[in-house]
């Protein structure tokens, strides 16, 4: 009797050991994970000979809404203001810690600000847009693989094969994707692949006048994107989804949703 | 104007706070939640007659017959208002002939026809086999190799067949069981895989859903 009670301690004692071993490395991999986020995005995971990522200097950003305006020409994006493949967001934060972010038509008519000038703690604008995960929510989702990544890290869809169930659209946390009203099929920013494909850059980087956007090649170390990497404090919105996004933002506040 | 612009617009003057633009549009609506709906309703049914089946609750046993089928119907118009809320309802086929394996939307395909092909139609045909032997025999016209067809060509209704018939069907309809819970929690886990929810997403979703 002694012997078993004895046996099966030890063994309950193996059991709880095991998973406490789990429990703890779970832990752990979920806390470290996000701090290095950046470094694990921006190294290419397949032999590619390019890896697309983009910067956006958020000191220079002047709210002009150009970018979203370039973005719809280019790539035939409706004009309403539900569809946007890139939009520009108005941060404000107030004296008294409030969040105020607005984006009226995406910022293609510019901004007006809500706030009465003495409340304001500080304000900022924010040009969002598809980050290109490096594991994308999106692609994971799509029931029938119309959703990819293309080896040079660019998610693009096919629209020939997409069946449109949104899932995508719901698994995106950064909003960046929409059913195209006309086409039927989901459409999203492709960091304008058609151009960047010839060496021309990303329609909306060629509308900026203050060059807050830097598309480039994470794989050539020349790059002008490697070099404004380097030379910033850079960060990705949502880290901790650890979605491998590819936009870094320099002076990114915490309060970027 | 597009009657979904307009809308948009309507939606839009209602919004407080901000959205992203893009989610302006809510993307599953109605349709989707009609799903969950019916299959709660079809799971529902069938653990009324496994209650009887199984479990040989003899107060249940007049809605034996009727909640087999009543499952069967339902199930089958699930996927109605699911397909309907594609933008391309056409392209509906691809989610089962190249499914994309990391997505819990594909694989509901394949847990979709097992409880279809595996569960209830087997079910129901092993008990009602000795029925079509006897209709395919009694029946003239088309309806007589309607029933033929529906016998598989198992035309034997000996005392000792019938036997096996009903023990088959008891298997399936243990195996059906869980089987009711997973098409119905799966729903939750093709909610549940989604990071996006803060509220919507979990380990525990299917759970909460079934
Ligand atoms: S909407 Fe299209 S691209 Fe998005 S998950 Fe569905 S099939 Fe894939
Ligand atoms: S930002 Fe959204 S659409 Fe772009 S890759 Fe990530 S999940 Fe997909």
């Amino acid at each position: 009797m002694m012997m078993k009670t004895e046996k099966k301690d030890k063994s309950r004692r193996e059991f709880l050991k095991k998973v406490a071993t789990v429990v703890v490395g779970t832990a752990a991999a979920s806390v470290i994970k996000p701090f290095n986020a950046i470094v694990y995005a921006t190294a290419p995971k397949k032999d590619s000979e390019h890896w697309y990522g983009m910067g956006i200097d958020l000191d220079k950003c002047i709210g002009c809404g150009r970018c979203a305006d370039a973005c719809k020409q280019e790539n035939g994006v409706p004009r309403e203001p539900f569809f946007f493949r890139t939009w520009v967001e108005q941060y404000t934060i107030k004296e008294n810690g409030e969040v105020v972010v607005e984006s009226p038509n995406g910022g293609i008519d510019g901004f007006k600000q809500s706030v009465p000038d003495n409340e304001i703690f500080k304000s900022f604008f924010v040009p969002k847009m598809c980050n290109h995960c490096a594991h994308s929510p999106c692609v994971q989702v799509c029931p029938v693989g119309a959703t990819y990544e293309s080896p040079d890290g660019v998610v693009l869809v096919d629209d020939t094969y997409c069946i449109g169930c949104r899932y995508c659209v719901q698994a995106c946390p950064y909003g960046c994707r929409y059913i195209h009203p006309e086409r039927h099929v989901v459409d999203k920013c492709t960091l304008c692949y058609h151009r960047i494909k010839k060496g021309l850059r990303p329609a909306c980087e060629d509308a900026c006048p203050r060059k807050a956007k830097i598309f480039g090649d994470l794989r050539d170390k020349n790059s002008e994107l490697v070099k404004f990497l380097k030379e910033h404090t850079c960060l990705v919105l949502r880290p901790h989804l650890n979605t491998g996004a590819k936009v870094y933002y320099n002076s990114l506040s915490t309060e970027v949703r | 104007m597009d009657p979904l612009i307009q809308n948009l617009y309507n939606v839009l003057t209602q919004v407080q706070g901000y959205i992203y633009p893009n989610e302006v549009e809510l993307h599953w609506s109605l349709l989707i939640v009609l799903y969950p709906y019916i299959t709660g309703l079809v799971a529902g049914a069938f653990i009324l007659a496994s209650l009887e089946r199984v479990f040989r609750v003899k107060e249940v046993r007049p809605t034996y017959e009727l909640s087999l089928i009543t499952a069967l119907a339902l199930l089958l118009t699930a996927t109605l208002p699911l397909v309907s809320h594609l933008t391309k309802p056409f392209r509906a086929y691809e989610i089962m002939i190249t499914p994309h394996p990391t997505s819990a939307m594909a694989i509901f395909g394949f847990v979709y026809l097992w409880y279809l092909m595996v569960v209830l139609l087997l079910e129901i045909w092993f008990d009602y086999r000795r029925d079509f032997v006897i209709w395919s025999q009694e029946k003239t016209g088309i309806m007589k190799w309607v029933y033929k067809i529906l016998t598989l060509g198992v035309m034997d209704v000996s005392p000792e067949t019938l036997k096996w018939d009903e023990r088959l069907g008891r298997i399936v309809t243990i195996i059906g069981i869980p089987s009711a819970f997973l098409l119905h929690g799966y729903v939750g886990f093709i909610f549940g895989s989604i990071k996006a929810f803060a509220g919507g997403s979990g380990s525990d979703t299917p759970l909460l859903r079934s």
